[in-house]
């Protein structure tokens, strides 16, 4: 006999239902264990005290009547129902637990405070129902609920019209992305000479994929979009040469890249085309350039810092970075207009490259950015068509050391556009983006990195011919060498497999 | 004709005798059971006018369906379930009544009276065993009805009419371990609220 089995067998003691056997085990027990003990003599007192609580007798006449009824029924008279009664206390066995629980709960169905507990509810629930902030707030990350265009002026967000094309024009010197339709129409506005506006302008509008990616980055990603449109907000624009050029811009959430829009600058209907066609374009690094200065000049507390980027918006400022001995960021910018700026001051942070300007020869088609699309207006898909022609033409293959980032960024857009298409929509589609990568940008750092991918687009397609030939040409560089056998075991374990399909199916026929 | 003793015959064969029409035979079963049983009823409502009205509403149903009784279980386990069932039912109604507490005659009108201590030590030698059961009576009183219903009806149906744990297991419809899970609770909870008497039950009990 052990504390465990003692206490269990306590009670069992105390009201004699134990055998003489175990009985004389607990007592034994009892003797030597002090613990169980205490407990047996706790128990034993609380018994001793209730036991002087004398038990009341019934009346005398409750007894009576119920002989009375007794008597009646020995007679065989039949008895009256009983004034109270409650149908399951008729029943001769106990009932079950959930008879009981059920019976319990009945007892609460017109309970008063089961009443009062359901008015609450329902007040409780109407009443965050019809909480305005709950219903029409974001909540955002740092906990406070705000309206992300309370003016609503933003308009449709960006991120549900990724098909809207930006044209959006960088400036290696300044760090800037301007509107390459916009700073075109302004200084045609001044100075009414295309070719001098165009010497800035090295690259043309990257093609149409990659201001459509650009345009479609917030909704690649669904989280980034929601940070966007939750930041959205008004930039005053100040420190601009016009009086009427104070006002406010509101960047709609999808702008988020922080086009350049002077608005006051143009008229209402070129704007509006800005807004919808931006081309993403590339500045000259040139600082022989008579027209970078006037970008430069534009007011710095205009400058707005730029938001974390997203994947290939980080890609293209890195490629900025190694172009740009200044470690500066880049920044995304809503400037002044540029007609009043002051004449060019080379740039002291700018690289040296000797190499000559190749923005600087004539004959550069200086509307190519914004030009057909600014005279277009409504085919804003024809302009950037034309747009994507003449910015193909350019061979970035010829482009001097200095200039040759731009071809780089515009290759890195293509091939991001590509990746995108590969995942998103069809493999055709990306397969041509790829190949018109490689072959419009040969100089690509990454073009062997681009013919990998396009082998196995072509592998996932079924071309297998040209999947190991776009394969023999990566494996010529010896960094992708291994990854392009790789590639090449899965094009001929496809073969092998595509083989023993029909023979298999010979074999069968057979 | 050898006539047995009543208090030799079964409650089962007692109320077989009544259904063969022997009215004697359910008076002893009366007679055996009422007092307990009223005390049972007391304890769960707390007001006797309406204990007496659940016992003999009881007692009525025992003999409406005696002959439903087939001995499948013991007389008193389905004695008591009937006048459960019945004091359930009255304690549903009696929660919006607000009666007033069968043992609350102590504190009369301005709450709590003073402790049996408090009130025995002036008069030490005047104390007698039948005053200090007198003022113990409503405590013990007061401290069962403090005892949650579950720990309540297990004790009281222990302690006031003997019942084995078994029987009351069937009644409350609970596995036996259970039942006496609650005794004990039961029986802790009476003995801290009472310990400062004991001494005094020792006295009475010598």
């Amino acid at each position: 006999m052990n504390c465990e089995n003692c206490e269990t067998q306590l009670l069992d003691l105390l009201y004699g239902e134990l055998e003489a056997t175990t009985a004389g085990q607990v007592r034994a027990h009892l003797d030597g264990c002090a613990s169980c003990r205490a407990a047996s003599e706790k128990l034993g007192s609380a018994r001793r005290i209730v036991r002087q609580l004398p038990l009341e007798s019934p009346p005398a006449r409750v007894h009576a009547a119920i002989m009375a009824r007794a008597q009646a029924h020995v007679r065989g008279e039949v008895v009256v129902a009983p004034p109270r009664g409650k149908a399951h206390a008729e029943s001769e066995e106990p009932q079950s637990p959930v008879q009981r629980f059920m019976a319990w709960l009945g007892g609460f169905v017109l309970g008063p405070q089961v009443a009062m507990a359901m008015v609450l509810m329902l007040m409780v629930g109407v009443g965050l129902y019809y909480l305005p902030g709950l219903r029409t707030s974001r909540n955002v990350p740092g906990g406070a609920i705000v309206n992300a265009d309370p003016g609503d002026e933003a308009g449709p967000s960006a991120a549900i019209q990724p098909a809207e094309p930006l044209d959006l024009r960088l400036d290696t010197r300044t760090n800037r992305l301007h509107s390459g339709t916009e700073t075109v129409a302004a200084r045609n506005t001044r100075t009414g000479d295309d070719r001098d506006e165009a010497q800035d302008v090295v690259e043309g509008p990257l093609p149409e994929q990659f201001a459509a990616t650009l345009a479609a980055l917030p909704q690649t990603n669904e989280a980034r979009a929601g940070d966007l449109e939750a930041q959205a907000g008004e930039v005053i624009v100040d420190g601009l040469n016009d009086a009427s050029e104070g006002a406010e811009l509101a960047l709609a959430p999808g702008e988020a890249f922080g086009v350049d829009r002077t608005a006051a600058a143009r008229p209402a209907g070129a704007r509006a085309r800005d807004q919808q066609a931006l081309a993403f374009d590339v500045a000259s690094a040139d600082s022989d350039a008579p027209a970078v200065g006037m970008q430069r000049n534009a007011p710095p507390t205009a400058a707005r810092t730029a938001r974390e980027p997203i994947a290939e918006e980080r890609s293209v400022r890195e490629q900025l970075a190694q172009a740009e001995p200044p470690p500066a960021p880049p920044r995304l910018t809503v400037s002044a207009p540029i007609a009043m700026a002051p004449p060019t001051t080379p740039s002291a942070s700018a690289p040296a490259p000797s190499a000559p300007s190749r923005a600087a020869a004539p004959g550069r088609p200086s509307a190519m950015a914004g030009g057909p699309r600014a005279s277009g207006g409504g085919s804003e898909s024809a302009g950037m068509a034309s747009g994507v022609g003449s910015s193909a033409s350019a061979p970035a293959s010829t482009a001097p050391q200095g200039q040759a980032q731009s071809p780089l960024l515009a290759a890195a857009g293509l091939h991001g556009v590509a990746r995108n298409q590969a995942r998103t929509s069809s493999l055709r589609e990306a397969i041509s983006g790829y190949e018109s990568l490689i072959s419009r940008y040969p100089g690509y750092d990454r073009a062997t990195e681009a013919m990998l991918e396009l082998a196995e687009l072509y592998r996932r397609t079924g071309d297998l011919a040209r999947a190991r030939s776009w394969l023999s040409r990566a494996e010529r560089a010896p960094a992708y060498a291994a990854r392009a056998r790789q590639q090449r075991f899965r094009v001929d374990e496809m073969d092998r497999a595509r083989r023993a399909v029909p023979a298999a199916a010979s074999t069968s026929s057979d | 004709m050898v006539k047995l003793d009543p208090a030799a015959v079964g409650d089962e064969e007692l109320l077989r005798r009544f259904n063969d029409g022997r009215a004697d035979a359910f008076e002893t079963l009366l007679s055996r059971y009422e007092k307990p049983l009223f005390n049972f009823i007391l304890r769960h409502v707390s007001e006797r006018t309406r204990a007496e009205e659940i016992m003999q509403d009881a007692f009525l149903r025992v003999i409406e369906r005696s002959k439903e009784f087939k001995g499948e279980s013991k007389f008193s386990t389905w004695l008591y379930t009937i006048a459960r069932n019945l004091c359930i039912d009255e304690s549903r109604k009696m929660v919006f009544r607000r009666h007033k507490s069968l043992d609350a005659q102590l504190g009369g009108d301005d709450g709590e009276g003073p402790a049996l201590v408090e009130r025995t030590a002036g008069s030490a030698p005047a104390v007698d065993r039948t005053a200090i059961a007198r003022e113990l009576k409503p405590l013990i009183s007061a401290a069962i009805a403090a005892l949650p219903e579950e720990q309540r009806e297990v004790f009281l149906m222990r302690e006031i009419q003997n019942m084995p744990f078994k029987d009351i297991a069937a009644i409350v419809g609970v596995p036996e371990n259970t039942v006496k899970s609650r005794m004990r609770y039961a029986l802790e909870r009476l003995q801290e609220a009472l310990a400062e008497y004991a001494d005094y039950v020792g006295e009475l009990e010598e």
